[in-house]
């Protein structure tokens, strides 16, 4: 075989073999397109709090009937409760309205009739899964990480935090009537507390 | 018949089918007891098991699992090294027709392995949070010793912990670096943090492990009992600790029910049954001084 030709079967040799197998791109776009692939927990979180919540009204506990329920028949009132484990910790999902009767740096505190505790709503520190778990509605087997499914409940928190509670912050005053929808941590084996400490969900001063 | 057979307990020459038990590493008690705990239930629901060591490493992993589709094991429980890492491990033996059920720590993947029971570390956290909050008035620095950076359960239990304290702008988190879950690491790194910040009133630790190492760290520095430490697992050695009043808390896994549940699932597999869900919570318990009475060594006294 003559040189010439045996260089282009070598060259032709190297293009096959080379090509695409080194390439170049640039590390911001590798790093999107990851990002792209990644789950959305914001939105997601405000999908959840803007339209499925809504739509569910019917997931809420009148909050009279679970307090109540919690002395009657505590069994029953936990049947009403959701948790992504089936530990101690359970939450509710709760509504209904009631006169606020003090506001300190933590809380709200209202009077709602039916209720023989005190009721808190939480207006400083958003913590826990209450937000997330209460309704029943998301459930870890929809994420493909467990790690997905909490960060959902940090965004629904910050959510609260900087959306639900600035307006109703800078409107609520004693004597007002609030209107609320919103999750309860309780402990099955810990009798009712004295307070029932809400995490607002929805507010509407009337 | 052999098909029938091969639905049950035993295999299709009558022999009791294989169950392959591949653990992150076998060089902290918590994993031990989890192998163990496993191998004991598969015996107890008539299965032959093998305890396989991946060493936190994700080769050695795949190594396992090449072997265990080679030598005709009919399922894996399994402890994976890392979340992302691991799901091709889990893939290749589905793919070869072995369901693979994850134990104690997620693979990145809904549908790649057959169930997947985990501690809800997450919501343990939380909780360690509050009692951290409380433990330190609100108010101090603190350091956070991470585990395997490529472990979800390191960053959910990170995360669950931060969704309270940030909420507390003078708790002041001075340094957070990686232990890899391992007490000798813990203590070097832990030695390494105190030369930059001796001034510390807090450590959350993501394993009890590391607080153990911590707190060797800390004896040695001159620091223990003015800096609160918290760990998570419910270890032997992190409980009398507790009790003798050193750690201020850690947060009980019951790895014995995951264990047991794991193998379960197989025994169900075998069985027939087929609908699991795909990730299942389990919950944690927070132990201090105020209820260690009723917890022992990795679960609660009966």
């Amino acid at each position: 075989m003559s040189k010439p030709i045996r260089y282009v079967l070598v060259a032709a040799a190297i293009a096959l073999v080379g090509y695409n197998s080194i390439y170049f791109r640039k590390l911001s776009d590798v790093r999107n397109a990851e990002k792209a692939l990644d789950f959305d927990a914001k939105a997601y979180a405000l999908r959840f709090l803007d339209t499925t919540l809504p739509a569910h009204p019917d997931k809420a506990i009148a909050l009279p009937l679970l307090a109540q329920t919690l002395t009657a028949d505590p069994a029953r009132a936990f049947s009403w409760s959701h948790a992504q484990n089936n530990g101690n910790n359970r939450f509710f999902l709760v509504k209904g309205s009631g006169k606020l009767t003090a506001i300190d740096s933590e809380y709200a505190y209202l009077a709602v009739e039916g209720v023989p505790q005190k009721v808190a709503l939480a207006t400083r520190y958003i913590i826990g899964t209450a937000a997330r778990d209460g309704s029943g509605l998301i459930s870890v087997n929809e994420f493909t990480t467990t790690m997905d499914m909490n960060t959902v409940s940090e965004e629904l928190n910050k959510l609260i935090r900087n959306r639900v509670l600035p307006p109703f912050k800078a409107a609520a005053k004693p004597g007002e009537t609030v209107q609320f929808t919103g999750g309860v941590e309780l402990l099955r084996d810990a009798a009712a507390p004295d307070t029932l400490e809400v995490t607002p969900m929805i507010l509407k001063i009337q | 018949m052999i098909l029938l057979a091969g639905c049950g307990t035993r295999d299709g020459s009558g022999q009791p089918k294989k169950i392959a038990i591949v653990v992150s590493t076998l060089n902290n008690p918590w994993f031990v007891f989890l192998a163990q705990t496993a191998a004991a239930k598969a015996k107890a629901l008539g299965y032959e098991s093998k305890i396989f060591d991946s060493q936190n490493n994700t080769a050695l992993e795949s190594d396992h699992f090449e072997n265990a589709i080679a030598s005709g094991y009919n399922a894996i429980l399994f402890n994976p090294t890392d979340a992302k890492g691991s799901v091709i491990n889990v893939k290749k033996a589905k793919d070869a027709g072995i369901p693979v059920f994850c134990m104690d720590r997620e693979i990145d993947s809904r549908d790649a392995a057959t169930s997947q029971i985990l501690s809800d570390s997450y919501s343990g956290c939380i909780d360690l949070g509050k009692l951290f909050v409380k433990a330190l008035n609100k108010k101090g620095n603190y350091v956070e010793l991470l585990g395997i950076v490529s472990d979800d359960n390191t960053w959910n239990r990170s995360k669950g912990f931060h969704s309270v304290v940030d909420n507390y702008p003078q708790l002041k988190m001075v340094a957070q670096q990686s232990a890899d879950f391992d007490r000798n690491k813990a203590m070097e790194v832990m030695e390494s943090i105190l030369q930059a910040h001796p001034d510390i009133d807090g450590v959350f630790a993501g394993n009890d492990a590391m607080a153990m190492g911590a707190w060797q760290a800390l004896t040695a520095a001159g620091l223990a009992g003015k800096v609160k430490v918290i760990g998570f697992d419910g270890a032997e050695d992190a409980l009398n600790s507790i009790k003798e009043g050193k750690l201020t808390a850690t947060a009980m896994q019951f790895h014995k029910t995951i264990a047991e549940l794991t193998a379960t699932d197989a025994d169900e597999y075998f069985k027939g049954k087929r609908d699991f869900p795909h990730k299942l919570p389990i919950p944690v318990d927070v132990v201090s001084a105020t209820n260690i009475d009723k917890y022992t060594a990795y679960g609660k006294k009966n």
